[in-house]
């Protein structure tokens, strides 16, 4: 008889996310408007590894191009997915239920809020980090989840899940209808809030990457090293408090986390929506539900999917671009989809 | 070891431990006293079954004894105050199986074991090599070990229950509480649970305490009885003495035969009136 072994991350699918993440990475960098050989554009990442020496073969143009133009924006579309799904995994372990995500709590009605009030002011044109959107957008959101955490947080039984829940969505109508009552009194502006909306990834140089960075580094962080503690909590807050676990504490330290998360990615991109819902449902449906394993991959795909969504965005009508937010709905929609009917077929 | 444990103050003079003790227990939630005046020893290797009525405050009881509500009173554990351990060490000291636990989604039987060992994990992470020993060696015992790979969700009802008895158990506390059981349990499954949970508490000296319904099954496993009615209790000693006629028609508006066959205490209810 063979030993049965316990769920655990195992190197290749960890390396199956990083390959996923090189492909998106190469292809993101070599693709658009101006046409570069993916073996240059290699080479010339290559060159930049300490202790490798490589002629690329590209011009001086063509790799500003690659360093100031689409690595950063292909490096900020790996951040904001990865943070996105990562955010998204933790929120549905956390409420145990599969349709959580991470605009639950109120995080995208405060952040459209927050941007819309930017736009409206005039105090931001949406480019360059040191505008006003992102930062607005930034405080619109953590408002949100504040006032969530307060509202749904202090009754009697503390941080139960289903008080939450009610005060996510009650803050989220909340801000919404501000959002609204603030848009329509300035017409002018709708165009720029409708596309913040829709969510897109624009940078200019490195500097959203290096604002993101701290916030990405924190919360991932957390939610990783929390990843089996979901676990226990799976069995319930009763049963995990016999086992040692105090439920009320790991959830909130995971839902601060996974908000903070959530919320850096939205102040520099607008709201993408169904990262967070597809990606972790797809890594459950291939690798299997602990959160030991969901928690890391759903990052390294989320990542992935994101910089390709955002491949698909900037080419199919070049040189326009579209709403990044349309093209991981056009296909996380129908993958979420197919999702459904495979889990409904094998698991029930 | 032995010696060691006779000078413990909190060992009793027959130089039996005892693993789970409470002094005046109550708990009250809201302006209702739900369990009152409670008092409860129980010895390593012993196995005591708490019945009473709907509302006894049974589950109310076993949850305080965990730390699970507040309550007033004394709770010890190996003869340490509860309320001066850490969780994690409480974990150490009581497993718990619950009376209709939650069965995570597709997770597989070894894994859902392993959860057994959270309190005794370095700050929650890994699993060692020693962790998976003890789950397999659980699943062994009580004769789960084909059952290892699959999920937990696709097993019977009697499997089930004892792969909650084998997470308990993987937590490798001197005390095992269960709540109810033999719940939805058939026949031959209620007899299968108790079993086992005999020949833990007689192998590995485990201090047993649980709640039953049936009074019968009760009266035939265990050693001692408490009858809880209104949250105190109200008749507390072996089967013969607590499974008693008018004892259980006072307090359960029971209509019963107590039949005693020499082996046991058999309770059979008994119609109230005849048809006429």
């Amino acid at each position: 008889m063979t030993t049965a072994q316990p769920v655990r991350l195992r190197a290749s699918w960890l390396g199956a996310g990083v390959i996923a993440i090189a492909v998106a990475f190469v292809l993101g960098v070599g693709l658009g408007p101006v046409s570069l050989r993916l073996d240059r554009v290699a080479l010339e990442l290559l060159d930049h590894v300490p202790g490798i020496d490589v002629e690329s073969g590209l011009t001086p143009t063509e790799a500003a191009i690659v360093w100031d133009i689409r690595l950063p924006r292909v490096v900020l579309g790996l951040l904001v997915g990865g943070l996105l799904a990562i955010s998204g995994a933790a929120y549905q372990g956390v409420f145990r239920n599969p349709l959580a995500d991470p605009y639950l709590l109120g995080i995208a009605a405060g952040a459209g809020l927050g941007a819309t009030i930017a736009f409206v002011s005039g105090a931001g044109d949406a480019s360059g980090v040191f505008d006003a959107v992102p930062i607005a957008a930034f405080a619109g959101a953590f408002a949100a989840v504040v006032m969530t955490f307060a509202v749904g947080g202090s009754g009697r039984r503390g941080a139960s899940t289903v008080s939450l829940l009610l005060a996510g969505v009650a803050v989220a109508s909340f801000f919404t209808a501000l959002q609204t009552y603030v848009q329509s009194r300035n017409t002018d502006t709708i165009r720029q809030v409708f596309s913040w909306i829709l969510g897109r990834l624009s940078t200019s140089g490195w500097d959203e990457v290096l604002l993101l960075l701290p916030y990405a580094a924190v919360s991932t962080a957390v939610l990783l090293w929390s990843r089996r503690t979901l676990d226990v909590l799976a069995v319930g807050d009763d049963e995990a408090a016999t086992l040692g676990v105090n439920a009320k504490r790991v959830r909130l330290l995971v839902l601060v986390a996974a908000s903070l998360a959530a919320a850096a990615a939205v102040s520099v991109s607008g709201l993408i929506g169904f990262v967070g819902l597809v990606v972790p449902h797809a890594v459950r449906l291939a690798f299997g539900t602990s959160n030991r394993v969901v928690v890391p991959l759903s990052f390294l795909f989320g990542a992935a999917f994101l910089a390709l969504a955002d491949l698909g965005a900037r080419t199919v009508e070049q040189p326009a671009e579209l709403p990044i937010g349309v093209v991981t709905a056009f296909f996380g929609a129908p993958f979420f989809l197919f999702i459904l009917r495979t889990r409904a077929v094998t698991f029930r | 070891m032995t010696t060691e444990l006779n000078h413990d103050p909190d060992a009793t003079t027959t130089g039996t431990t005892v693993a789970i003790e409470c002094a005046d227990v109550g708990v009250r939630i809201g302006s209702a006293d739900i369990v009152e005046h409670v008092d409860l020893s129980v010895a390593a290797g012993d196995w005591v079954t708490v019945i009473g009525p709907n509302g006894a405050g049974k589950s109310t009881l076993l949850r305080a004894l965990l730390g699970l509500v507040p309550y007033t009173g004394v709770v010890r554990l190996s003869g340490v105050d509860a309320t001066r351990l850490s969780p994690l060490q409480r974990a150490r000291r009581v497993a718990f199986v619950a009376q209709s636990p939650v069965v995570p989604d597709r997770v597989r039987v070894l894994d859902y074991v392993l959860l057994g060992r959270t309190p005794h994990l370095p700050r929650g992470l890994a699993i060692g090599g020693d962790d998976i020993r003890i789950a397999t060696a659980v699943l062994q015992r009580l004769g789960l070990e084909t059952l290892a790979d699959r999920q937990l969700d696709t097993l019977s009802g009697g499997e089930r229950q004892r792969v909650f008895v084998a997470r308990a158990l993987a937590q490798d506390a001197p005390v095992l509480l269960l709540d109810e059981p033999t719940t939805s349990l058939d026949i031959g499954h209620q007899q299968e649970v108790l079993e086992l949970v005999d020949d833990l508490r007689a192998d590995a000296g485990l201090a047993v305490i649980t709640t039953l319904h049936d009074l019968t099954l009760a009266g035939q496993y265990t050693d001692r009885l408490v009858l809880l009615a209104d949250g105190r209790v109200v008749a507390s000693g072996s089967p013969r003495d607590v499974l008693d006629h008018e004892l259980l028609w006072h307090h359960y508006g029971a209509q019963v035969e107590v039949i005693d066959d020499g082996e046991g205490v058999i309770v059979i209810p008994r119609r109230r009136k005849e048809r006429s």
